[in-house]
Order: structure tokens, then C-alpha cells, then sequence
């Protein structure tokens, strides 16, 4: 049977060459069409896998090389405005520090942050977690906040030794206490989906007004004072009518997030290695300029 | 180095699909590159390499889209075999033939695709057939008929060779 199939197909293959071919690729085209959907799904991905990941890799290094020296043109721009409003504050500093010692408040800190790279996200609906690659050896602990350069986005739930998991501010029951920049009215900012917020236990008779950007309020002790989480974007009174509806989005794309800063502690400023590095850094481009 | 002229015409074809054809689009009426790379795959090769490439060149365009794995292939492999049949026979090297070719080849594509992407409700594809391939086959039978004049000029004065059609 399997000699007659044989000889019959080379046969065909040898005096009709042409529309055989044509057969078999109308055959494995239509064969493609009617593969269930998941089928076809899986195939074309394990396809896409081994033929584009090559060049997709190769394509991502040149698109990282052209982004790096765009964000290094950029970064170098916002270093050197920084600079100027940096001398500034050091100048309010110096006076809100006698003012705080003459009322004996006590002393501002400066935060040591340490950076710390995406390494996995967790896929749970209602949880969003992200991995980063630093962990206990690093002086992590659990309940450290974690910030992106837009403002909050999370606490450390659980570390390992070369390893953290911090569970994000878009996850339930993980409800910050803000205060609005402007008003200085305090409420709970609550996820509600996607970016979305709801900043609860705001009375009626408070003043928040869509634009207004979310600090963290520092209540509790554990994630400081003063950091963004979220700008106002729709407010209403609430059925009941003593309660004010206040919908925040947050700045931060929590899906692309790809460095983020763990708060590992708190320095005085005048010990803070970032102040010391930055003037260094200051007088080696005023020499370099010179040059 | 007639392998390396036909993956460099190949290149300079996806390239023109990928940065010309959307600046000349008029709506989604767009000149198709890669089914010229079939169509003269097909002329050059015969009736086995069209429908080959052609098979090839839709599998790589399926994969962009899972939902119709299969169908540009299929389409494809048709087209390239067909245009590879007109290939085998001599016909005339005239500008307004050939503009035909393009003209009639890009169309039964774009039908063929399109009756079967709306199968079984094939009424849908009527309009379409008129109102986006037609204008697009004149557009690809322009853009073919451009390609042809430049690939033959190339052929006889830097290969050596006959014309591609």
C-alpha cells in the first residue's frame, strides 16, 4: 500500500510537477485556515519565536542605542535645570532648618534610594506585583515604599536575598493616605482599575478641585511625607451628600515600568552621598567645560 | 551574484512596501510591493518558484495576524503559480500589456482574498472589490510597470542579461 501511494505520488509529481505543487500549498494553506483558533494561535507564535526573536533582538539593540542617546541628550537638559533649582532649595533649606531648630521641630532628613531593576511581574487580575533584582543582601526590608521618578508606586511585600516582590499602588486593599498639594485636605486614595483612583473620606465641604496633584501624607510612618501619587480628575458630591466623589488618575504607566528606587532609609542631609556626588559631579563639567 | 541581485531587488521591494506605499496611499486604496516581488518571482522563475514565494511570503504575512493564518499564503501560492503559467509563454514586451498583467494579477488578488476572507457571505466582498482593489491593482500595475522598466535596465546594462519579463 505504502509502495503504491509512493510510486503513485511520484507518478503525479513527475508528469503533472506544476499543479502538484500548487495542490500542496492550496492543501497546507487551507489545512492553516481550518486549525482551530488556539492551534493556529500557538503555531504562528512558536513561528514568530524562533524567526523574529533574532532580529527582534538585534532591532531592540539599535532602538535602545538610538533611545539612549536621545534620553542622555534629554537627561542632560533636566540635570542642568535641576542644578539651578537645586542651589535654590539648598537656600531654602538652610533657612527651613534654622526656622524648624528655633521652634524645635525636629531635623529634615534626605531618603537613600536605591535603584532597582524589573525583573518579572506577577499576571494575578486583581494583584499587581512586580519583581526587582534587589533584595535582604542589599539592605531591602519588607514595608520599604518604592518610587518610579513620577512618585509612589508601591511597598516591598516579601524579600529574598537577591530578590524582592513589591506589590503596587493599583492593587486592592492597598490604600495610601494623601493630601492635596494645594488644599491640604487629607483622604485615602484607593485603586478602583487600570490608572484609575478614588480618594475617599473627603467631606462635602472640603475644597478639591480636578488638576490637583496627591501627596503622600506620611500618616502612619511608613511611606514619608510629600511624594506624588496622583492628579484629581473628576470630583462630585456623593449620594448620600455629606461626601465628596474624588476619581485621581496616577502619573506613572505602571505597565511599562522598568527602574524603580526602593527607599532603603534616611540620612541627614549633609551626609547624603547623592549632595556630595552632585557637587562633585557639578565641578567636574564646570572643568570639563573649560577645557 | 544573481542571487544576491534578487535579495537585494526583495529588500528594495519590503522597504518600498514599508516607507512608500503608506505615503502614497489615497485611504485604503495602497500600491502592494510584496505581491510584485510574486509577480515577478513568478515571471523570472515559473509556475513552482511563484507558487513557492508566493506560499512564503503570505505565511510570513500570516503570522502577523494568527486569525488568518493560511489565507495569504493560500492566495499567494495561487497567484505566484498563475502568473508563473503566463510567464512560461512568450508574450509580448510592451508597456501597455504588462500594465494589463499587473492590473488583472493584483486584482484576482485582492478578490481572491477577499471572497474568501468574507466566505460565506461573499456579497460583502463586492463592493470592496470594486471600491479598494481595482484603484489599488492600477496603483500596483503603476508601480510594477515602473520596477519592471528599472529591474530590465539593470539586466541588460549591469548584468548582462535579458529583460526580467
Amino acid at each position: 500500500m505504502t509502495r503504491w501511494l509512493h510510486h503513485s505520488f511520484s507518478a503525479l509529481f513527475q508528469t503533472h510537477r506544476d499543479t502538484t505543487v500548487l495542490g500542496i500549498l492550496v492543501a497546507l494553506s487551507m489545512s492553516m485556515m481550518i486549525m482551530p483558533r488556539p492551534a493556529r494561535m500557538s503555531m504562528a507564535q512558536r513561528i514568530l519565536d524562533v524567526l523574529y526573536v533574532p532580529v527582534e533582538r538585534w532591532t531592540t539593540f539599535a532602538e535602545d542605542y538610538v533611545s539612549t542617546r536621545e534620553e542622555n541628550a534629554r537627561l542632560r537638559r533636566m540635570v542642568a535645570s535641576l542644578m539651578l533649582e537645586r542651589e535654590r532649595l539648598l537656600e531654602f533649606r538652610t533657612e527651613r532648618e534654622r526656622l524648624r531648630r528655633l521652634v524645635a521641630f525636629k531635623e529634615d532628613q534626605f531618603y537613600r534610594l536605591s535603584p532597582a531593576e524589573v525583573i518579572g511581574r506577577a499576571l494575578d487580575r486583581y494583584q499587581s506585583v512586580l519583581v526587582v533584582d534587589k533584595g535582604a543582601n542589599d539592605s531591602l526590608r519588607v514595608r520599604m515604599p518604592v518610587f518610579s521618578y513620577q512618585g509612589l508606586i508601591g511597598r516591598v511585600i516579601h524579600v529574598s536575598p537577591r530578590s524582592s516582590w513589591v506589590q503596587l499602588v493599583c492593587s486592592r486593599n492597598q490604600p495610601v493616605s494623601c493630601i492635596d498639594k494645594r488644599s491640604r485636605v487629607v483622604g485615602v486614595l484607593e485603586w478602583r482599575r487600570r490608572d484609575e483612583f478614588a480618594l475617599t473620606s473627603v467631606s462635602a465641604v472640603e475644597d478639591v478641585t480636578p488638576g490637583d496633584t496627591l501627596l503622600t501624607s506620611g500618616f502612619g510612618g511608613v511611606i514619608p511625607k510629600g511624594f506624588p501619587v496622583a492628579v484629581v480628575t473628576q470630583v462630585r458630591k456623593a449620594e448620600d451628600g455629606l461626601t465628596l466623589h474624588v476619581l485621581a488618575r496616577s502619573r506613572v504607566n505602571f505597565r511599562s515600568l522598568e527602574e524603580v528606587f526602593v527607599m532603603t532609609g534616611e540620612v541627614p542631609w549633609d551626609q547624603s552621598v547623592f549632595y556630595e556626588h552632585a557637587d562633585t559631579l557639578l565641578m567636574q563639567d564646570i572643568l570639563r567645560s573649560r577645557k | 551574484m544573481r542571487t544576491i541581485y534578487l535579495v537585494i531587488t526583495v529588500l528594495i521591494f519590503l522597504l518600498l512596501q514599508a516607507v512608500v506605499a503608506p505615503r502614497v496611499a489615497i485611504g485604503p486604496v495602497e500600491p502592494d510591493f510584496i505581491l510584485l516581488i510574486v509577480i515577478f518571482l513568478a515571471l523570472i522563475r515559473g509556475p513552482i518558484y511563484g507558487a513557492i514565494a508566493g506560499f512564503i511570503i503570505g505565511f510570513i504575512l500570516d503570522l502577523g495576524n494568527a486569525d488568518l493564518l493560511g489565507l495569504n499564503a493560500l492566495v499567494g501560492s495561487i497567484v505566484g503559480y498563475a502568473v508563473g503559467q503566463v510567464g512560461a509563454r512568450t508574450f509580448p514586451d510592451n508597456i501597455l500589456f504588462k500594465f494589463g498583467l499587473f492590473v488583472a494579477v493584483a486584482w484576482m488578488h485582492d478578490a481572491i482574498y477577499l471572497f474568501v476572507y468574507h466566505w460565506p457571505r461573499i456579497g460583502t466582498s463586492i463592493g470592496e472589490i470594486f471600491a479598494v482593489a481595482l484603484p489599488s491593482a492600477v496603483l500596483t500595475a503603476v508601480a510594477g510597470v515602473i520596477a519592471d522598466r528599472v529591474i530590465a535596465r539593470i539586466d541588460t546594462e549591469w548584468m548582462g542579461v535579458g529583460k526580467a519579463g
